[in-house]
């Protein structure tokens, strides 16, 4: 799986153009102040923005083709994506968050929550699966975020400041758990973060932001 | 009128009660003395809405109430109003909550003009919206003439014609609602279902519903509320039937006439009621739903 795109969206502060591609495995971490576009990236990619140009395509499948005025329709692009603030859905347990993109896609109930607390398991958060999801903390939310993303096996994980809302004694152990349990080598995963040192302990590459275009 | 954000025109009080029990400071800030001017017209106010009440519970008939109030005709009237409110409410719900998401989540030419029609049952006299149904509905009217002569059914004057008023008088409070409080929703919550491939159906069910059942509950409450006090447009509508559309508040402005202490007697039912109904808006289980909203 092959993640190829080139992202132009106008704003007014800025203008987004950002060509990208990344390879089956690669992580690739998106670099910038806040307010660059890194976000708005990402959320083209997931189909949460529509572009004003250019085209995403991930493996053999278009998402978007400004030119063709193709635009698929968010849920249909298997994206995995990470918000910053989590955005864990407050009247759910960390379980049945997780295993929400699953009965999405029409997966029974039973086999649903069993592949969740697999999830939650490899993410070292099982002992959490039936907290709700609002009593969780910062870290604990995070990890269930990310499971939520990962369950259902998305082609791309796009992960958009994932150490934001970390204290920094908390992210030598987010970065080896992305290591061992996020990453894989078939899916590429895009990285946003303002924080270089972070970037470069994780990423395989690393694309600095300014104003929209790459940094030279 | 561009609508309000209905919820918050329901819950101020409750926003900033809430308030109080987090944060000391405001507590202190509003222990400070009322100015005259201002204290005496605002006592005037509280007395002008408490003192009728207190009234009507100092004539209530306590020593005949037993009787009175499960008399034949009053049980009949408690029950078909209890019914036809319970209708109109669940037909709110229905009608009401999509209406709500159209108005709130989509962008069509128009749109404030709809919005404004929604509305329109609140500022206008219930009367005028029996008038209204029965040019619609009525043996002559446009929609109801047709009926007649393909079915020979007629609405007017049935049960069906009191949910239909009732239904009209309180479908905007919980449009109102709902749509304030869809409006003030975090918009992000939904996008992340759609990113984790959930169709716009699963999310609206799933996601958006939990996130404003709060104010869907709330609205339903006060819809309910509405419908049961509901008089001109039912009278109008529906007409003064004993058992098929004599509801409470007719059944009180009948006996006004000539059984004044049974009128007092099923008043106080109704205020029961509502009491009832502000109790349940205010109650735990309804605010702690709307702390997890909002």
């Amino acid at each position: 799986m092959r993640l190829d795109s080139h992202v132009v969206v106008r704003r007014a502060a800025f203008t987004l153009d950002l060509e990208l591609t990344v390879e089956a495995g690669e992580v690739v971490a998106l670099v910038g102040e806040n307010g660059v576009g890194k976000t708005t990236y990402l959320h083209a990619v997931a189909g949460l923005v529509e572009l004003d140009d250019g085209y995403v395509r991930l493996g053999d499948r278009v998402l978007d083709d400004a030119t063709g005025r193709k635009h698929m329709s968010v849920e249909e692009r298997r994206c995995g994506l990470v918000f910053q603030q989590h955005l864990l859905f407050s009247h759910l347990s960390a379980a049945e968050n997780v295993a929400f993109g699953l009965r999405a896609r029409g997966v029974g109930r039973r086999d649903a929550r069993a592949w969740a607390r697999e999830w939650l398991e490899r993410l070292g958060v099982a002992q959490h699966a039936d907290t709700p999801a609002t009593r969780l903390s910062g870290g604990q939310s995070q990890r269930v975020a990310l499971a939520r993303a990962l369950a259902t096996e998305p082609d791309v994980l796009l992960l958009d400041e994932p150490f934001a809302a970390l204290d920094v004694t908390a992210r030598p152990a987010v970065h080896a758990l992305l290591r061992e349990h996020v990453f894989d080598d078939v899916r590429p995963v895009v990285l946003v973060t303002h924080d270089p040192a972070d970037a470069s302990a994780l990423a395989d590459r690393v694309v600095p932001l300014a104003l929209g275009r790459p940094a030279a | 009128m561009s609508a309000p954000a209905g919820s918050d025109v329901f819950m101020t009080d409750r926003t900033r009660s809430g308030h109080e029990t987090t944060s000391p400071a405001p507590r202190v800030a509003r222990r400070r003395r009322a100015p005259l001017p201002l204290l005496v017209p605002a006592a005037l106010g509280f007395l002008f809405l408490v003192a009728p009440f207190v009234a009507l519970l100092v004539r209530s008939p306590w020593g005949d109430l037993g009787s009175l109030v499960t008399s034949q005709g009053a049980l009949q009237a408690l029950w078909l109003s209890l019914r036809t409110a319970t209708a109109a409410t669940v037909v709110c719900l229905i009608l009401g909550v999509p209406l709500a998401w159209v108005l709130a989540r989509t962008s069509f030419p128009g749109q404030n003009l709809v919005r404004s029609i929604v509305t329109l049952p609140l500022v206008m006299p219930p009367v005028v919206g029996g008038v209204a149904l029965l040019s619609l509905l009525g043996r002559r009217g446009l929609l109801g003439s047709l009926l007649d002569t393909a079915f020979g059914f007629t609405v007017p004057f049935t049960t069906l014609a009191v949910v239909i008023a009732e239904t009209f008088v309180a479908l905007p409070f919980l449009v109102l609602s709902v749509d304030g409080s869809l409006r003030s929703a975090d918009l992000r919550y939904e996008q992340a279902a759609a990113v984790l491939g959930a169709s716009p159906w699963y999310v609206f069910r799933r996601v958006t519903l939990p996130l404003v059942g709060p104010s869907v509950a709330a609205g339903g409450l006060l819809s309910f509320a509405r419908a049961l006090g509901e008089f001109g447009a039912t009278i109008t509508f529906a007409g003064n039937f004993p058992g098929t559309t004599q509801t409470m508040p007719l059944a009180i402005y009948l006996a006004m006439q000539d059984d004044p202490s049974t009128a007092l007697a099923l008043s106080l039912v109704l205020m029961a009621v509502s009491l009832a109904v502000l109790i349940g808006l205010r109650s735990r289980w309804v605010s702690g739903l709307i702390g997890v909203a909002s």
